[in-house]
């Protein structure tokens, strides 16, 4: 690692740089690296990795070579008595065509070998599993599209991929630009409106055993408006017999009781307007299997339909859990991540932040139900939804 | 568009007043004056200010009827919309105004004070004709159903040729400021790069213009 | 045809005209306003400059604050992302611009052995635009919020209109009509020097003896002329979706946000080269005086520069490897972004080779030179990484970029600025900054500046992305981002040292003579502070560094020998009598008039309001009519 503190070779220097040594362990042991380009668990991430590492090493050495030649420089050929008046060179033309095909010459080995990345890495995989995914604002919808050409599954902010199938994805957004990433898995690619783009990962296998899945963290790398720092995605990497299980829990629907009773609830605020739920209207779901609706654009908010078989909501930031969900539910734009319970009086805190006044229509992130224009939420029945939305439980995987 | 038009004049008004230029007397490195250096080099960068635009236009050129009927939109189709011996017509009186241009240049050149006034008359009445005629185009088009918020065809047509117009205004009120100068007896063959300097920009705002005008009218839509 | 004197000079105006008597102070705090002096309005932009410095160093000590712990609250994610916007933008177009513009006002004609710039009124112009455009987007703070779209304003996030989109407040306006009006401001000042160069250099200053700074600047200004015109046609296109609902950005009606990001960075990719050359400059300037030894191939040099500024229009796409702009678009890119190494590495191997075997002075503009050096080359490797796009496709947008391009424009051009200042300051103000606190302004610079942003590049491989507001804990950053805010103090506390050591060397003042450094280039042969007519006597020059030459000749082994000093020291009394027969050109108002309109014109532009438009363009008419009625000189008192 290069330590560009070193000027000159000073005791307190050094010591700085130990102590920086010290901290950067200390900084990499504590850590999950769920989130670490460092720590691959995919081939595509790996060989990303892979070529960064080889040229790092290569750019170091030239780095450190250059800062140790400037200190060099300026300290051996430090103006003493008897050298003010140095010999003048103007130039050296072997030195500069050297100089300039060295790099050269480096830099056309680093091209070889991006070149050849660049085009392995684009091409779509053989028998890949097909997901689309689309940015909102601001958390991710997944959409399944193959692996049961006439059920497929819809979900939101956390992904499940079985361990070594090539996955094959789609992006897409029908507002503003975001960036799909997984960092352990695969590099980063921009979701933008308008365009599809596609990526490939390939988790390792041996990741996971039955029942212990392996967890990945990702985030929006693209900036997105307001709550972009929330905006975060969760992979969980399984073996092939606990990704179908988990695959058919995803596919029931709600009950006709689970339905009734949640609308009787939610009535007047009208969750299903923005929430995707499977089973509320059988006419979408039809269109959703035949594939001419797409929930991801249709609706605004994530889909709700197994929300209690997730770890998390609210673009994957916030544990899932009674007290989260139910002052969520009750008063969205208040939260952060920071201090969730802890009511802050700015509207605009972070993470389902609505962005016009929330007396306005939602446009962006939850409106605060709890200052509801027509009926304000009462604390109890913020608590009902959410004591009823856990309920909703089907898998039984983690 | 004013902050375009803020742009343009500047460049040419401050010619010679380089201390160098009109105290010592002394010829530049490059033999050009410094206007006249100043505005081709402005005169390039606007190439790039329009390059710009023309090339959004190319890039959404008839995207919109794509885009339209996967929408059900109704939106007005550039071949129904545009009168071509219209403009056409509009595009030849801006081409000649370049010809007087030429024409004003060469009498302040030969000393010619009468026939400076009246190519530079004519010059600025050509443009004024062409502005006309683009404003009797936008209101036409504009109640035909072509708006600024029409697919990516109204943006990027009326942006673009706005701006155009624009760019022709100033170059108008330039000829204008001249005539009224040459009038008052204050602009002398001795001053003839002046006219050379407002003609520059003249022929550049024209030469625009017959990209523009083949971009958007002549090249057929599909 | 060829003489400027024909070109048009219009008529004073007539006596019954002037409501206003023309300026013609050139003393007094009053002059500044309508001061036409290259040097003057260097100053001008210089001090501007290091105040939007210190504004954009707190927004982003405030950031470090919010940044210190996981989850932090000390500010909401709306003020978060309005300050990273501000930081950004601030630090492009208010600091690193300006400051580039400054320095060559300042020293151009100097270099060059001019007595002014080739249109000094235009410069002044390009001043005011400059100052009032910055204003004009900092009052957006108090107008209900700054932009908040990022400095790159990326659409649809900024295109999208205010009242149904998805930035709230007024800011994105505020920021795309704010840069139109900066972005005029400074095709003004390109266009001033490009003339300037090409016109205005003395009998024997043939391009290649231009000094490198010179060099630099032109290859900027021509950058400049080139690369504006198109983030102002994007930024109008914003302005258009936003207030006129046209849809160049929306995809629904067949727009392309992709469109928006090619036209921002064919400007943005030549931008960070108007950044980082004239840093190129100072430095090639600093280190041959301070070892006393030429420029290693000062030509190879300055034809690096200009390739580095040619190369510099074909590689905008890498910013965008992760956009979907398929393989043989990023293998193309890839490829030319590798290329601009070459030329980069070049010039540190030709810094190296001029401090190599010289009679090193480490005197603070040296340090600061010798630390640009060793941090650009950090920065230009980490750059030279994204150029493989799959590992790219892992580091952009994390912190690594933030990490890579602080070393560039921090440890680049925030070192050669400073090195700049200390290495000028006696030039322009006849006196020296104090070595001894430059070098606790150095050191504490440097180690702030590592300690800040090196930690970056690992927090960034870890997986922390840029422009968020918050970050969970748990992922291993936390502990670089503490040592992260303790640097960004560290460097506060160092700028701060700076602005001491101003005032106490102003107050302590030694009187310098025209030549303190023992330096080579003609800026070096007047007086300090600069007199007003720069040079009594055009020079004539015979050679680069032809100053050192008037100094030094070289013995057959090649070692350096003082040249007996030429005796032509004329009396003060002649120099008097001498420069009475210069003519300068006379303050005015009018630019300031004209330049006042912008803003106005802004504001109307910004809440869609044609009166207020319709002021602006009133009071920028009337400037520009008043300024073309009014000679270059005032008239003669008889």
């Amino acid at each position: 690692m290069r330590k560009p503190t070193i000027r000159r070779g000073k005791p307190t220097k050094l010591t700085a740089i130990a102590v920086l040594c010290v901290l950067v362990a200390a900084g990499c042991s504590s850590a999950t690296h769920a989130q670490s380009t460092l720590h691959p668990a995919g081939k595509i991430a790996r060989d990303d990795l892979n070529i960064f590492t080889a040229f790092f090493i290569i750019a170091a050495i030239i780095g450190v070579g250059v800062i140790l030649g400037v200190i060099y420089a300026a300290v051996r050929f430090r103006e003493r008595p008897g050298n003010e008046n140095p010999v003048q060179i103007h130039g050296n033309t072997t030195l500069e065509i050297s100089w300039t095909i060295a790099p050269a010459l480096i830099l056309m080995v680093m091209a070889v070998f991006t070149v050849k990345l660049i085009w392995e890495q684009a091409a779509q995989p053989k028998n890949a599993m097909q997901i689309t995914v689309t940015g909102k604002q601001w958390f991710w919808d997944f959409q399944y599209t193959n692996v049961d050409s006439s059920h497929q599954v819809f979900t939101s902010n956390e992904l499940h991929i079985p361990e070594g199938v090539p996955v094959w994805f789609t992006l897409k957004s029908d507002n503003v630009i975001h960036s799909f990433w997984i960092p352990a898995l695969a590099g980063k690619r921009d979701v933008v409106p308008g365009h599809l783009n596609h990526f490939q990962l390939i988790a390792d296998k041996d990741l996971a055993t039955d029942g212990h899945p392996k967890e990945f963290f990702g985030q929006c790398v693209e900036y997105c408006g307001l709550s972009h720092a929330d905006m975060r995605n969760r992979t969980f990497v399984e073996t092939q017999s606990d990704f179908n299980k988990w695959y058919q829990s995803q596919l029931q629907p709600w009950t006709q009781t689970q339905v009734s009773t949640f609308n009787k609830l939610t009535s007047v605020y009208s969750c299903t307007s923005c929430h995707y739920i499977q089973g509320e209207t059988p006419g979408n779901d039809a269109k959703v299997e035949k594939g001419t609706l797409d929930p991801g654009t249709a609706y605004r908010g994530p889909s709700l339909t197994h929300l209690a078989d997730r770890t998390s909501f609210g673009g994957a930031t916030f544990t899932l859990n009674f007290d989260n969900l139910w002052q969520w539910i009750w008063d969205a734009p208040r939260h952060s991540t920071s201090d969730f319970g802890k009511y802050n009086e700015c509207p605009e805190r972070g993470k389902g932040g609505s962005i016009i006044p929330t007396s306005s229509p939602c446009k962006v992130g939850m409106p605060s139900f709890k200052n509801d224009p027509v009926k304000p939420m009462s604390k109890q029945t913020a608590q009902d939804i959410a004591r009823f939305l856990l309920s909703t439980k089907n898998f039984t995987g983690q | 568009m004013a902050t375009v038009a803020a742009e343009v004049p500047p460049a040419a008004l401050e010619a010679g007043h380089g201390i160098q230029g009109s105290h010592d007397h002394h010829a530049t490195n490059t033999g050009l004056s410094h206007a006249k250096l100043g505005i081709w080099v402005f005169l390039s960068s606007e190439a790039l200010f329009f390059g710009s635009f023309i090339s959004t236009y190319l890039i959404f050129r008839g995207r919109d009827v794509a885009v339209a009927q996967a929408t059900h939109q109704v939106i007005p189709h550039p071949k129904d919309l545009f009168d071509i011996p219209f403009t056409s017509c509009t595009s030849f009186i801006l081409l000649m105004s370049s010809l007087t241009m030429v024409l004003a240049l060469a009498a302040i050149q030969r000393g010619d004070m009468r026939r400076l006034r009246i190519w530079l008359a004519a010059t600025a009445a050509f443009g004024l004709t062409f502005i006309s005629g683009q404003v009797y185009e936008f209101t036409n088009f504009y109640r035909e159903g072509l708006h600024l918020s029409t697919g990516t065809f109204g943006g990027t047509f009326y942006v673009m040729t706005g701006l155009h117009g624009a760019h022709v205004t100033v170059g108008i009120f330039w000829l204008l400021a001249l005539l009224q100068r040459s009038m008052q007896g204050k602009l002398g063959p001795e001053k003839a790069e002046a006219v050379e300097i407002a003609g520059l920009y003249w022929h550049f705002v024209d030469i625009v213009w017959i990209v523009i005008f083949t971009v958007v009218y002549l090249v057929p839509y599909k | 045809m060829t003489t400027v004197e024909r070109a048009i000079t219009y008529a004073p105006a007539p006596a019954a005209r002037p409501r206003l008597a023309r300026p013609t102070k050139t003393a007094g705090w009053t002059s500044w306003f309508t001061t036409i002096d290259h040097k003057k309005i260097g100053i001008l932009y210089i001090v501007t400059a290091l105040v939007f410095f210190c504004v954009g160093g707190s927004e982003a000590l405030l950031i470090r604050v919010q940044l210190w712990e996981p989850n932090g609250t000390v500010l909401t994610a709306a003020m978060y992302n309005q300050l990273f916007t501000m930081h950004g933008t601030t630090m492009i177009f208010l600091l690193g611009m300006p400051m580039a513009v400054g320095l060559g006002n300042y020293l151009v004609p100097l270099m060059i052995g001019a007595r002014d710039v080739a249109f000094p009124r235009i410069n002044m112009l390009g001043y005011w635009i400059f100052l009032f455009g910055g204003l004009f987007i900092y009052s957006s703070f108090l107008l209900g919020g700054a932009p908040n779209g990022g400095w790159f304003g990326y659409t649809p996030l900024t295109s999208m209109p205010y009242a149904n989109g998805y930035l709230p407040s007024h800011g994105a306006d505020f920021w795309a009509v704010g840069l139109i009006m900066l972005g005029i401001g400074s095709v003004t000042s390109g266009l001033n020097f490009i003339v300037t160069i090409l016109n205005m250099r003395a009998p024997g200053m043939t391009l290649l003896r231009m000094p490198v700074f010179v060099w630099m600047i032109l290859v900027i200004a021509v950058l400049t002329v080139f690369a504006m015109p198109t983030v102002t046609a994007a930024l109008i296109q914003v302005y258009m979706d936003r207030n006129f609902h046209t849809n160049f950005f929306n995809a629904t009606n067949g727009g392309d946000p992709l469109l928006y990001q090619n036209l921002f960075w064919i400007f943005g990719h030549p931008e960070v080269y108007i950044l980082i050359l004239p840093g190129m400059g100072i430095v090639s300037e600093i280190l041959p005086v301070f070892s006393r030894k030429p420029l290693f191939g000062a030509r190879v040099v300055v034809f690096s520069g200009i390739a580095i500024g040619f190369l510099g229009w074909g590689v905008w796409a890498h910013h965008m490897f992760v956009t979907g702009i398929g393989p043989a678009a990023t293998t193309g890119f890839g490829i030319a972004t590798m290329a601009i190494a070459v030329p980069t590495g070049v010039k540190i191997f030709n810094w190296l080779g001029t401090v190599w075997g010289g009679a090193v002075r480490l005197k603070t503009p040296m340090l600061f030179a010798l630390g640009f050096i060793a941090m650009f080359t950090i920065g230009g490797l980490s750059g030279v990484l994204h150029s493989i796009v799959p590992s790219d496709a892992q580091q952009t947008d994390t912190y690594f970029v933030v990490a890579h391009f602080h070393y560039v424009l921090f440890g680049g051009l925030v070192f050669a600025i400073f090195g700049g200042l200390y290495y000028w300051w006696p030039k322009m103000f006849g006196h020296m900054l104090s070595d001894g606190i430059g070098k606790l302004n150095f050191w504490s610079m440097l180690i702030g500046f590592n300690l800040t942003f090196f930690p970056m590049h690992i927090v960034g491989l870890e997986g922390m992305p840029r422009r968020t507001y918050t970050y969970g804990t748990g992922f291993g950053w936390d502990i670089y981002n503490k040592l992260e805010t303790v640097g960004a103090f560290i460097i506060a506390l160092s700028v701060l040292i700076f602005i001491v050591n101003v005032f106490v060397s102003r107050a302590n003042r030694q009187p310098v003579e025209g030549d303190p450094w023992d330096a080579r280039t003609l800026e070096w042969s007047i007086p300090s502070p600069a007199p007003a007519y720069n040079f009594l006597e055009i020079p004539e020059v015979h050679a680069f560094d032809d100053f050192w030459h008037k100094k030094y000749t070289e013995d057959e082994e090649g070692r350096l020998v003082r040249l007996p000093s030429g005796g032509s020291d004329a009396g003060e009394h002649d120099i008097e009598v001498a420069a009475s027969h210069i003519h300068l050109p006379s303050p005015s108002y009018w630019p300031l008039v004209f330049a006042l309109g912008m803003p106005i014109m802004g504001y109307g532009f910004v809440y869609k309001n044609w009166w207020i438009l319709g002021v602006g363009v009133f009071v920028a008419m009337f400037g520009l009519s008043a300024w073309t009625f009014e000679p270059s000189t005032a008239e003669e008192e008889h």
